[in-house]
């Protein structure tokens, strides 16, 4: 009798734990560790780094500036295609997403897209404490392609600012200096 | 012959299905450059049914558009806010048609930009050094870089703080830009003691001690009493409250002793405790 008793009492044990387990919502959104930022992940652009800076950052730093600078491009080539802000926002400091989600009225289908293929990243300001840059993209080679498959390559200057944020670098501010036609 | 008929037929059909194309819309402004949302820009076209997009150089934004006699106004309301300003391009849609427009667009109403005055170390201390590192750039509320006076988007340069412990706040309005000056090193170790009849103990008082520039040590600083009577070496450490650290040693016990204080490396003169 005692024996039935305590099966039964396991059992029942077993079905809470199951249906508790099973009622729980999944998660929303995955953590950003168990993400994988495939947009990122297959872009490839070349970038030449030169130092003016009075600080002059480590070769670890430089290497976490190259591959970060390069997927905020694919980010940025993302975002001006689909106008899919969400996707991005890691490579986007706090106020440089209140700023894209002011012009969200949901996504787009991709109509022009764009390509970068070479940056002359030039770093003006290197903080001490490793946390801001200040640097100049010059002569970045970008490629827009219409609907129609004509495409324009450009020269585009451009002042920015990156902070580093969590375990990367964001970007908090542009000046687009200059775009020419190659 | 059938076939041929058929052929013809199906062609006209085909014919008849298929649009003609919608002429490019003329834009009727000369200037390439639009204050936005200020300014309306002008497209002559027959056709009223335009979807327009600004593609600013960061992200595709959706214009607003109304068509009278012959003329499209594509505009941006002002509640849409600012833009990223520089080249960009003008999409016009009808249907499956797009044409492009290059432009130049900056934001009308030029508010003020916010100063961004990044300090680096936040934390200074006087034994080390006062020079700290100061990067300035300014931008504007919708993250436009602006110039600076003078001349350039960045500014760096090596400021000489004050040596005044206290929190310092790069911008006053903004708590997260405080940086600190801490307290250095004490120089001198001041001690004085002194006989109280009534307790018949001896009273040893040790400080102010001051750093370099007058500041008050830091709380918790270690201070050690060493005291000697031939042989016999005692020592007493207590941690540094508002610059100082007190002991009462009973005279019963202490009366003769050689007493001298010190912080890591910096020691008092000696003093005799006498009745």
């Amino acid at each position: 009798m005692l024996r039935l008793f305590f099966i039964s009492l396991i059992l029942l044990v077993g079905v809470f734990l199951y249906v508790r387990v099973e009622s729980q919502p999944p998660a929303a959104e995955l953590p950003i560790f168990l993400r994988e930022d495939t947009i990122a992940t297959t872009h490839k652009t070349a970038i030449d780094v030169s130092i003016h800076s009075r600080k002059i950052p480590t070769p670890g730093q430089l290497d976490q500036l190259r591959n970060d600078y390069s997927d905020l491009w694919a980010h940025l080539n993302h975002l001006y295609a689909t106008n899919d802000v969400e996707v991005g926002k890691e490579y986007y400091t706090e106020d440089w997403f209140r700023q894209l989600c002011r012009h969200y009225e949901g996504k787009q289908e991709a109509q022009v897209s764009r390509t970068d293929s070479l940056h002359h990243l030039h770093i003006m300001n290197w903080s001490r404490d490793g946390l801001v840059c200040a640097a100049v993209d010059s002569n970045a080679v970008l490629t827009y392609t219409y609907p129609d498959r004509s495409s324009q390559r450009v020269y585009s200057t451009l002042a920015l600012v990156l902070l580093y944020q969590g375990d990367h670098w964001r970007i908090d501010a542009i000046r687009v200096l200059d775009e020419k036609e190659i | 012959m059938k076939n041929n008929l058929l052929h013809i037929s199906l062609l006209l059909v085909i014919g008849a299905c298929t649009q003609s194309p919608v002429e490019k819309p003329k834009i009727s402004s000369k200037s390439e450059t639009f204050s936005l949302p200020a300014d309306t820009l002008y497209f002559h076209t027959s056709h009223a049914e335009w979807v327009a997009i600004l593609y600013t150089h960061i992200q595709p934004l959706k214009l607003r558009t109304h068509y009278a006699s012959g003329r499209l106004m594509v505009y941006l309301l002002p509640e849409q806010g600012g833009i990223i300003e520089g080249p960009a391009r003008v999409a016009l849609a009808h249907e499956d048609q797009v044409y492009y427009y290059p432009v130049t667009v900056r934001n009308s109403s030029q508010e003020p930009g916010s100063k961004k005055d990044y300090r680096s170390p936040k934390t200074v201390n006087p034994d080390s050094a006062l020079v700290q590192q100061q990067i300035v750039h300014v931008i504007g509320p919708s993250r436009n870089l602006i110039k600076l006076p003078g001349a350039g988007y960045f500014r760096e340069q090596e400021l000489t703080l004050d040596p005044t412990v206290a929190v310092y706040r790069a911008d006053a309005g903004r708590p997260l830009t405080a940086y600190y000056v801490e307290p250095g090193s004490c120089v001198n170790v001041p001690v004085r003691a002194g006989f109280k009849k009534g307790i018949n103990s001896f009273e040893v008082v040790v400080g102010p001690l001051l750093d370099t520039y007058g500041n008050t040590v830091a709380d918790g600083t270690l201070v050690t009493l060493t005291l000697k009577s031939g042989d016999k070496v005692w020592h007493l450490e207590d941690n540094l409250q508002d610059g100082k650290v007190s002991h009462t040693l009973p005279a019963s016990k202490f009366a003769g002793f050689d007493i001298q204080a010190s912080v890591q490396d910096r020691f008092s003169k000696t003093l005799k405790l006498t009745i």
